[in-house]
């Protein structure tokens, strides 16, 4: 079965085959300044000069080289957009040198070995990037296009096989006879390009911007501190056995856990599901715990898998079996009899008045 | 007491709250879980900390409001709940239930739908009244049951996730040691409170615990404003407002399940979210455009009366507290700890929850009661 569902309801579908072609999202990563407009992914990017026409920037700078930065790039020019450049944390340009030379023709250089320290702004978000070689760029958008994800969530949630596949983009559904996937959910294009290394590259180097104030987890307000020292959040106290916590004491239990870490910071726990730091924390735990990415178990997929509206995932049209045969805990009257009454004529009373089914 | 070593099999709140009692008292801990602490029912539940019914309730409400100081580490509890109706049965139901609260010595108060309204921003015009526990409340599953396991080790008391238990050595009809895949752990005594996993454990001491597992849901919406009371139920569901705004509502027809030793590999939500979220928006009209952003799914065991087992066979002591754990942890584990120390518990009274009442149970009391899987 599966749900789906539009502006107004929604309503379940069986299946004997399911094709996915759910696409690839932007895989975001934080440093200084990230959390304010202005700052966005090469793939909403896309889809904002390209399905809505509805972007409202006008100069952008655009981190990453590889392919997907270089069609953004190709993209925006092509819409009359200024591109004041690339950057490229690695010490050359990534993707297909055939772009390359394109962008170069067009007269828009890649600065290598070169990443954001820090996006400054105001009250309308970016106005200037600086960049670890000391440069300041004047600029209303910072395109992060380092990588994306394919969106599994649905085909994981329906309890899929999958794979890690680095030269795919990370976790892909194996697909069997009943699920398959098609598009970039079921992996981006294999050009030999190791993606999962390369987002490590970034990674370490806009860790390196951060500090431990920065927000990981914009939803949730999650600073990187807070992250690796499984820290509650700020509206709760921290006793000093609290603050003695931290993701290097939890790591002496057994091996990290995105999950367990989720429950108890609240990272990935916020309106978008965690599609804006899911794939970042994973790293970063990965990085603080010593351990492959490929070894981390994939943190879960939980239905709804995009946010849904209370009138929108009701059921209206419930039977009238759901609506009478409703029972708050397993509708066992004795379980809720006081323990005083138990044998008296207390009891009878509670199942006779309780209506013996506790169905309500 | 010290140099006793208890080992405990089940790393839910149950026999976590256990081994800190233990622990406490200067006894040697190790807990052993399949997985990772409060990773099945114990940390997928609505939080309540409520319950009127229990022989442990006076303990259950004596200890929460000490719970963060005593463990060290937050639990988010909150007290005092409202119960509100939108059906004259849902009303009638709830009024009789503060009544004999009321009859027992437990403050309800009867709240008018003007009162509910007041109280709870979110309610709306079909409200038909409510009721108001003047005691128990709610806390947060997850950073209890991690609180629990920090509290034990920094008592000194171990915690060996990833290590199901796999058998027992017995010597003279006691239990001597447990066997993990990673290890054989030697003891004085054992505490066996691993949810639906503690009937086919006690198999193996050829003790016949009579359990059935059900599937319980919650839905969890994104955070609304904040209400000066956050135990808020009814509508026949239960569940809570978190104190980040989350609401988080569970209820309904309840699945009966069965899997093997280790317990559900995966935990899929089912279709009955929607008719969750219909129940919540009836609660709540004014919280009806909120997102729903995720949804839990966990395991829970049964007794046939559904009532807890907590009980002691020679050096063995089981507790399963029937679907019904969470809020009674506090009180659970003091009543198992004396158990394990002192043979009888020294606060209440839990004969009635003695293992015993079973005794003679027919083998399909699973089918007589209707609870076989479909």
């Amino acid at each position: 079965m599966l749900g789906l569902a539009d502006l107004d309801r929604s309503w379940m579908v069986g299946f004997d085959r399911l094709v996915l072609a759910a696409g690839a999202r932007d895989l975001p990563m934080a440093f200084p300044g990230w959390n304010q407009p202005g700052v966005m992914g090469a793939v909403a990017l896309r889809v904002l000069l390209t399905r809505y026409d509805a972007f409202a920037g006008s100069r952008m700078l655009i981190a990453g080289s590889h392919d997907l930065a270089l069609e953004t790039a190709l993209l925006a020019l092509d819409k009359g957009l200024v591109v004041v450049g690339l950057i490229e944390a690695r010490d050359k340009p990534q993707g297909d040198p055939v772009l390359v030379a394109k962008l170069q023709a067009a007269g828009v250089s890649i600065s290598c070995n070169t990443h954001p320290v820090e996006a400054a702004g105001g009250i309308n978000g970016v106005e200037a990037v600086v960049l670890s070689n000391g440069e300041t760029v004047a600029c209303d958008t910072l395109v992060m296009a380092i990588g994306q994800v394919p969106m599994i969530e649905l085909a994981d949630a329906l309890g899929s096989a999958r794979s890690f596949e680095p030269k795919r983009g990370g976790h892909i559904p194996s697909g069997d006879d009943a699920i398959s996937a098609v598009g970039s959910c079921a992996g981006l294009p294999d050009t030999g390009f190791d993606h999962i290394a390369y987002r490590f590259d970034w990674l370490n180097a806009l860790g390196g911007a951060c500090g431990g104030g920065t927000v990981v987890c914009q939803c949730e307000e999650v600073t990187v501190a807070d992250l690796l020292g499984v820290q509650p959040p700020n509206y709760l106290d921290r006793p000093p056995a609290m603050q003695a916590r931290s993701l290097k004491s939890l790591l002496a239990d057994g091996p990290v856990n995105q999950d367990q870490i989720k429950r108890l910071t609240r990272s990935g726990m916020g309106v978008c599901q965690g599609r804006r730091c899911r794939d970042q924390v994973a790293m970063m735990l990965a990085v603080e715990a010593g351990t492959e990415l490929a070894a981390l178990p994939l943190a879960t997929h939980r239905s709804p898998v995009r946010p849904l509206p209370l009138t929108v995932i009701a059921d209206w049209d419930e039977s009238e079996e759901m609506r009478t045969g409703w029972d708050v805990w397993m509708g066992v009257p004795t379980q809720w009899v006081p323990y005083a009454d138990i044998g008296t004529p207390y009891e009878e009373e509670n199942r006779r008045v309780l209506g013996g089914n506790m169905r309500l | 007491m010290s140099g006793q070593r208890v080992v405990i099999i089940g790393g839910g709140v149950t026999g976590l709250s256990a081994a800190w009692w233990l622990a406490r008292s200067g006894v040697a801990v190790t807990v052993l879980d399949k997985g990772i602490v409060g990773w099945e029912a114990s940390g997928r539940n609505g939080g309540g900390c409520s319950h009127y019914q229990s022989p442990l309730f006076q303990e259950e409400q004596r200890m929460w409001p000490q719970m963060d100081e005593l463990l060290g580490y937050p639990t988010e509890h909150s007290p005092e709940r409202i119960v509100m109706a939108v059906s004259e049965k849902q009303l009638k139901n709830y009024h009789y239930i503060a009544a004999m609260n009321n009859r027992l010595g437990h403050q309800v108060d009867v709240l008018d739908a003007q009162q509910v309204r007041e109280a709870v921003p979110l309610a709306g015009d079909n409200c038909l009244g409510g009721i108001h526990y003047r005691f128990g409340g709610h806390a947060n599953p997850h950073r209890t049951v991690q609180a629990y396991a920090w509290a034990i080790q920094d008592l000194g008391g171990r915690i060996v996730q990833h290590s199901p238990a796999t058998g027992f050595r017995t010597s003279g009809g006691n239990v001597t040691a447990v066997e993990t895949a990673t290890g054989t752990h030697e003891c004085d005594a054992v505490v066996i409170a691993a949810g639906p996993q503690t009937a086919s454990l006690l198999a193996k001491l050829d003790i016949a615990m009579p359990l059935a597992n059900a599937r319980a849901e919650m839905i969890i919406t994104e955070p609304a404003p904040l209400m000066q009371l956050g135990g808020v139920d009814g509508n026949g569901l239960y569940g809570r407002q978190t104190l980040r705004g989350n609401l988080a509502y569970g209820g309904g027809p309840h699945e009966w399940v069965e899997f093997g030793e280790l317990g559900p590999d995966a935990r899929p939500s089912t279709p009955l979210a929607r008719n969750l979220a219909r129940r919540v928006v009836e609660m709540f009209p004014k919280a009806a455009h909120l997102n729903v952003i995720r949804s839990w799914a966990g395991v829970v065991e049964m007794t046939p009366d559904g009532r807890p087992i907590i009980d002691r066979h020679g050096n063995v002591t089981m507790a399963t507290m029937s679907g019904v754990g969470f809020g009674l942890s506090p009180a659970s584990g003091h009543a198992v700890r004396d158990l394990v120390l002192e043979g009888a518990c020294s606060f209440t009274d839990v004969a009635r929850l003695s293992l015993a009442r079973f005794d003679g149970i027919e083998p399909d009391w699973r089918a007589q009661l209707g609870w076989l899987p479909l």
